[in-house]
């Protein structure tokens, strides 16, 4: 470890290894930080992906691919359901494999890459800029000073917090979830479809639960629900509950959980001398807290933004903030009507969600454009109307 | 380990003088899930293992809703969650301004 880098990323999530894949790739000096043991260990993920974002940042190795996915189905409480294939090849990864793969990718460019290494504190200079950070490794506490800090750091990010970029929603706008790899479930699964439950009242209240195929007889199953409305029964409870029906008798091989901010992303991500990434900065779907491949384009926007501002000497937060912009362009529309899609299912009553998913479940959706679907949902069910005007009104339909 | 001074001291800054955070450990899973919805930064995961400053915990609850197994709880501070050493202050913990 040197005694100074360009740029110090903390968290070797996908988010961080993608900014220091792209960071090396710009020529720049990279030190990559990993607080846990094992980079990707313990995974806390659905582990569902789009296939094409990681492929742009490395080469595809079987290793880490478990399933590919043709068709993702949505079911309502009574069991019925309708198939949509889903908008970009998906895949389910080994997270624990993933992770390393990015990075060992990042050290193949080049970037300082170390394991079981804790970010502690920031380092300021006279003008309050970061410049660096306190970091514990093995039990020796060192600094090391960077001209450019990356919080990469996940959802209890407190890299991003000392940087004063930290705001901690409501409750309502947080998932908690918890998942366990099922084993045994040869026969009761299709391994080529990634299953959603959605029963606000009686499987998952303020949320869904999914079962995401590993291969033929394994599966990630888990849930999150709205943290507001997480008791008196815990999410660990209606999992139970779940795979007590689904699937009884599988056998659980792991057991995850963890929560995650579904507002989408932070108005600010940036500071003088500091960029959050990812998770820290809240870049998950606000729909379905989906994350890695948004963390990833996230990190590459940064640096698209950060390697320029250091060759010209400048990481000053009002040129910093370009990134937050790109962010903006890209995806605050379409974050901004997923949030509120999440608000619409969330308010709506079970039974009415039921109803939909029976009306959709009849309709030739393989073969319907999106408005096609909404015309077709909303002659069956006029009061989705008021509710699909705030859809229209953030772009969503309209994309 | 926090006193009981310490936390009577900060009672101005609570919502529940009256309750405490417990963290129940053989329930909780290390998730961290609680450390990401903690305002004042009162709670810490070192490797498999959460504790709780309680002298900076405000008993906002927060962290409890978040818990995804039901391993956090205000309790009465009476309760004998951790041996206290005999104090002489009483146990009610309530502040006495």
């Amino acid at each position: 470890m040197k005694a100074q880098y360009d740029v110090i990323i903390a968290g070797a999530g996908p988010a961080g290894s993608a900014a220091a894949i792209r960071a090396a790739e710009a020529g720049l000096s990279v030190l990559l930080l990993e607080k846990r043991q094992e980079i990707g260990v313990p995974v806390r993920c659905g582990e569902a992906t789009d296939v094409k974002t990681p492929l742009r940042f490395m080469p595809f190795d079987p290793r880490w691919l478990h399933n590919r996915i043709d068709h993702f189905a949505v079911y309502n409480a009574q069991g019925e359901r309708v198939v949509v294939p889903p908008s970009s090849e998906t895949i389910i990864v080994d997270r624990r494999v993933f992770d390393q793969a990015l990075a060992n990718q990042a050290s193949a460019l080049g970037a300082d890459v170390y394991a079981s290494s804790t970010v502690i504190g920031l380092l300021h200079d006279e003008h309050g800029t970061v410049c660096g950070v306190r970091l514990k490794q093995f039990g020796t506490e060192r600094a090391v000073r960077a001209r450019l800090v990356i919080a990469a750091d996940g959802t209890e990010s407190q890299v991003a917090r000392w940087a004063g970029l930290k705001t901690i929603p409501p409750l309502a706008d947080y998932y908690t979830g918890i998942q366990f790899l099922l084993g045994n479930l040869r026969g009761r699964i299709d391994p080529r479809i990634c299953e959603y439950h959605i029963g606000v009242e009686s499987l998952a209240p303020g949320g869904y639960l999914w079962v995401f195929p590993k291969s033929g007889d394994t599966a990630n199953v888990g849930v999150v629900i709205a943290a507001d409305r997480a008791r008196p029964i815990s999410a660990r409870a209606w999992l139970e509950r779940f795979v007590a029906r689904r699937c009884p008798g599988a056998s659980i091989l792991s057991v995850m959980a963890g929560g995650i901010p579904i507002t989408g992303a932070l108005k600010r991500m940036t500071t003088d001398g500091l960029m959050a990434v990812g998770d820290a900065a809240h870049q998950a779907d606000p729909l379905t807290a989906g994350g890695i491949g948004l963390g990833m384009i996230g990190a590459e926007m940064a640096m698209q933004v950060a390697a320029p501002a250091l060759q010209a000497g400048d990481v000053s937060a009002r040129r910093l903030q370009a990134y937050e912009r790109l962010w903006r362009d890209q995806f605050g529309r379409m974050h901004a009507a997923l949030y509120n899609m999440r608000r619409i299912l969330t308010r709506m009553t079970e039974t009415h969600f039921d109803a939909l998913v029976r009306t959709a479940a009849a309709m030739p959706l393989e073969t319907m454009s999106l408005p096609d679907i909404v015309v077709g949902l909303l002659k069956n069910h006029p009061g989705l109307l008021l509710e699909a005007r705030t859809l229209v009104s953030t772009g969503l339909l309209l994309k | 380990m926090t006193s009981m001074m310490d936390i009577r001291r900060l009672d101005r800054t609570k919502n529940h003088p009256d309750l405490l955070l417990h963290i129940d450990k053989a329930l909780c899973l290390a998730c961290g899930a609680c450390v990401a919805v903690c305002p004042p930064d009162a709670l810490f995961l070192q490797g498999l293992r959460l504790t709780v400053d309680q002298a900076t915990c405000t008993d906002c609850d927060r962290c409890a809703a978040m818990c995804p197994v039901g391993a956090l709880s205000l309790v009465p501070v009476s309760a004998p969650l951790v041996p206290i050493p005999p104090s002489p202050i009483s146990s009610n913990g309530r502040h006495s301004s």
